[in-house]
């Protein structure tokens, strides 16, 4: 029998044996089951996740002499005294244009001046007692400085003495109807006679405010508790009346002009605080400087600042082998804030140079991919004042710091984002980690690899 | 001649497919040790519950031996290949009766053999020595808090053997062998933490590279008791040895590599003295009668863990064959052959205090072709292994193995004859 005969029979049985396999192959596939049983057995320690507390961040408080308070859309004026953060005085500045000349008639007279304020709705400090505020005429015309763009909280301008009027009243932040300022009458009345001779002052904005330089809107005289909030649509309306043919009532309006002019000047006085340590002379102070609590009001130049000096101590565990995820709570001290004094909304986070300029508020990247700015999502417990606190995602900002091997300064910035830094009061008292009620808190979590 | 080969390559590259989808057979007590110590064959004996220490062949490959390669016929080149399928059900208080099964399919063995001259026989081939493949969940607590994290587990691998095996004939009654087998593989255990709030997924991929030489020695005495009954005899024995174990981890977290390849720990892995004996009756060369005794020294390792312990094994098996033999042309050829096995099986697994115990039947039977070189050799067992005491898993399975034989003669040229 030769070879080659054999092979075709040969084949014949090899198909027979594919067919087989390949029947088997299908019948059994490959089906897994997952059997619950094990986890006692398994060497379960070598990745873990660890979570640390003790890496204490230091926080201290930084004073800024100035913080620019032009263009921000927002009129400060008001006083209130706080036991904390010292007596704060808010004034504003401004300027007005005049209205388009029109003709009057022979029987045209003057009758009033009014200032028109309408409430923005903010305030801070005690709005349910009476309290003054006064508009003086600006001696000079608000100017900003050379090499300098803007205005700044401590700028200020002369004003001719004597109030061009007041109005004494229980101001409602949330009422938001016209608040009608009489305003001096021989004022007016110089006012109207420009304005009916066509004179040159009030042809055109220049002229009047070489005319005119402006207004100021001042707390008192008197006691205030609050400093108020209004809006930059402020408007000064003369009133007339013309009698012939029929008996008319019109008025005309000075409008706002130029918001890159209006500022709003905050002064305050922390005698008797615990921030008198702080000034130019002394720009950083440590919490453990000013009883364990850091401060923020960032419209009159306080903001904290938080370092990390120890993280690098998680370098020195065996296990550690990457950050994975690092919380940020910050605490306000129990009863440093009140329905009064409430807490800032929002607070923002930015990196810093070693100069203490807010470079960049720190972001967490959402579903989309989108990188936005964290603000704290800030939690009130009215009810028990324990759980409230900001809390911040700060893993990448740790993640590159730690990897920074030679003496690291870098902090973060506590500040609130425009508007609010500069044309609001809201204040922050946050507890450092040796404070007896609230501690700021840092927690990290890390994969841990047993060496 | 062509054809063959073709026909082996396609085998072979099938087998090589099926086995890189195979190895899915959950095996849960494979966690432990260097995974489930195979104690198949994957040969003829496998029918035979793979009772073959005292078995010889003139044209087989019987591997339970390494003296018996000296029986192999002269002048005969033989390959072999065996595929196994394998259907698990699982049973225990916390098995899903909905989720209780796994089957895979999978090539197992691979070997050659030939008689090199008139006193030596020898065989190379790859076979499986151990396997690890379990999966299950559990949970991890995120230290210093008090959350946990869902941790899923899963172990693949195992430990192949490479071999050269030859037996020598010392005498008309006496063979010796030796089986130099290169013991390779890695135990992979895959721990997959689920993300939290506060972390990604983190996956950690741990291996154990084991590797050493295993010699294993063997001894055959065979002898007419009368004018019907052959008497056989065999023995084997591997010195305890150490296998070198590199331990190495991957950590990723989420998509980026925490930790790649780095080498932990260099340790290693003892297997201990194993001893078997085995004695066979065949009577007029048609009916064979074999039992065999397996013992590995465990105990003296003392390899512990928590809840378990490595223990003493033992492996006691019975088998039967009829042989149906037709006279060919100068020789006597075998058409058929039946056989029937029983096993009892003390592992060396020891999991709160009970020893895994496996125990099953077997059938197989064969035939050669009587127009070419090929034989063809299924067996299938059904056994029962595990306890459902404390907690434990049983398992019931079933497994079907398939060998393929191909045999030729090697340096004969001209004709050739079946």
């Amino acid at each position: 029998m030769r070879f080659y005969i054999i092979s075709r029979n040969f084949c014949r049985k090899m198909r027979i044996l594919y067919c087989i396999l390949a029947a088997f192959y299908l019948l059994s596939g490959c089906k897994k089951a997952y059997i619950q049983f094990g986890d006692q057995f398994v060497d379960n320690g070598y990745t873990n996740i660890v979570l640390v507390d003790t890496l204490t961040p230091v926080v201290s408080t930084i004073f800024r002499d100035s913080v620019i308070t032009s263009n921000s859309g927002i009129m400060l004026a008001g006083m209130y005294k706080d036991s904390m953060f010292g007596i704060i005085r808010a004034k504003t500045f401004f300027n007005l244009a005049p209205p388009a000349l029109r003709d009057f008639s022979l029987s045209a007279r003057y009758d009033s001046l009014r200032l028109i304020l309408k409430s923005n709705g903010t305030y801070y400090g005690d709005t349910s007692t009476v309290q003054t505020i006064s508009i003086y005429q600006l001696a000079e015309p608000i100017q900003i400085g050379e090499s300098q763009s803007s205005l700044y909280n401590t700028s200020d301008f002369p004003i001719q003495a004597g109030a061009l009027g007041s109005i004494t009243r229980r101001f409602i932040p949330s009422d938001t109807s016209s608040i009608l300022v009489p305003m001096s009458d021989a004022l007016g009345q110089d006012l109207f006679n420009l304005l009916s001779q066509k004179s040159d002052p009030v042809k055109d904005i220049t002229s009047f405010i070489n005319y005119f330089k402006g207004l100021q809107i001042a707390p008192g005289p008197g006691i205030s508790n609050a400093v108020l909030g209004f809006r930059d649509s402020v408007v000064m309306r003369l009133y007339y009346h013309e009698a012939n043919p029929s008996p008319v009532n019109e008025y005309l309006d000075f409008i706002f002009n130029n918001q890159a002019l209006q500022f709003n000047q905050i002064q305050y006085d922390r005698t008797g605080t615990g921030l008198t340590i702080l000034g130019p002379a002394n720009r950083e102070a440590e919490s453990t400087l000013t009883n364990n609590m850091a401060f923020v009001q960032s419209a009159t130049g306080l903001e904290a600042k938080i370092r990390f000096p120890t993280l690098r101590n998680l370098l020195q565990r065996p296990d550690y082998a990457q950050i994975l995820k690092a919380e940020l709570d910050i605490l306000p001290v129990r009863g440093s804030f009140s329905g009064q004094y409430p807490l800032p909304p929002e607070l923002d986070l930015y990196s810093t140079s070693l100069l203490n300029d807010p470079l960049s508020p720190l972001t967490i990247t959402q579903a989309g991919g989108l990188a936005q700015v964290q603000n704290g999502n800030l939690q009130v417990d009215w009810l028990y004042g324990q759980n409230t606190f900001y809390s911040y995602d700060v893993t990448t900002f740790l993640q590159q710091q730690i990897a920074i091997s030679d003496n690291n300064k870098n902090g973060l910035l506590i500040q609130p984002p425009a508007p609010a830094f500069e044309s609001a009061l809201n204040r922050l008292v946050l507890g450092d980690s040796r404070n007896i009620k609230d501690r700021i808190m840092l927690k990290v979590y890390y994969i841990s690899i047993q060496p | 001649m062509k054809l063959f080969r073709a026909h082996v390559l396609i085998l072979v590259f099938s087998g090589a497919q099926l086995g890189v989808r195979a190895q899915n057979n959950s095996s849960p007590y494979s966690i432990l040790g260097i995974g489930d110590i195979e104690e198949s064959q994957f040969n003829r004996t496998a029918g035979m519950a793979n009772t073959g220490i005292s078995y010889r062949s003139s044209n087989y490959v019987i591997h339970n031996n390494p003296a018996s390669y000296s029986e192999l016929q002269e002048q005969l080149f033989i390959v072999e290949a065996s595929a196994r399928g394998k259907f698990v059900s699982y049973y225990g208080n916390d098995i899903n009766g909905l989720n209780n099964t796994t089957r895979d399919f999978s090539i197992e063995r691979l070997s050659m053999g030939m008689r090199i001259n008139k006193w030596w026989g020898s065989s190379v081939g790859i076979m499986p020595f151990s396997t690890a493949n379990y999966s299950f969940s559990g949970r991890k607590t995120i230290q210093g808090s008090n959350v946990y994290t869902i941790a899923d587990y899963e172990g693949t691998g195992g430990v192949n053997q490479f071999y050269w095996g030859n037996g020598f004939k010392l005498s008309k009654h006496i063979s010796i062998g030796i089986n130099a087998a290169y013991l390779s593989g890695s135990l992979t255990q895959k721990e997959t933490l689920a993300g939290t709030s506060v972390s990604d997924m983190i996956v950690t991929t741990k291996n154990i590279y084991l590797r050493n030489f295993y010699p294993t020695y063997g001894l055959q005495y065979f002898t007419k008791l009368s004018k019907k009954w052959d008497f056989n005899f065999g023995a084997t024995y591997a010195r305890k040895q150490d296998l070198q174990a590199e331990y190495s981890a991957t950590v990723t977290n989420g998509g980026t590599t925490t930790i790649k390849d780095e080498i932990t720990k260099n340790d290693f892995f003892t297997i201990p003295n194993s001893t078997g004996l085995g004695i066979s009756f065949t009577r007029n060369k048609k009916l064979t009668l074999a039992a065999d005794y397996r013992y590995q020294a465990w105990s003296a390792l003392d390899y512990k863990g928590f809840n378990y312990s490595l223990q003493n094994s033992e492996r006691l098996s019975l088998g039967m064959e009829i042989s149906r033999k037709q006279q060919g042309w100068q020789t006597v050829l075998e058409s058929m052959y039946y056989q029937a096995g029983l096993f009892y099986d003390k592992s060396y697994l020891d999991i709160y205090d009970q020893q895994l115990r496996d125990a099953g039947i077997t059938v197989g039977m064969g035939f050669n072709s009587k127009r070419n070189a090929l034989g063809y050799h299924l067996a299938f067992e059904y056994g029962i292994r595990g306890t459902q005491n404390k907690g434990l898993i049983q398992e019931k399975y079933g497994k079907i193995t398939v060998t393929l034989s191909y045999k030729d003669f090697w340096l004969t040229k001209g004709r050739k004859y079946f």
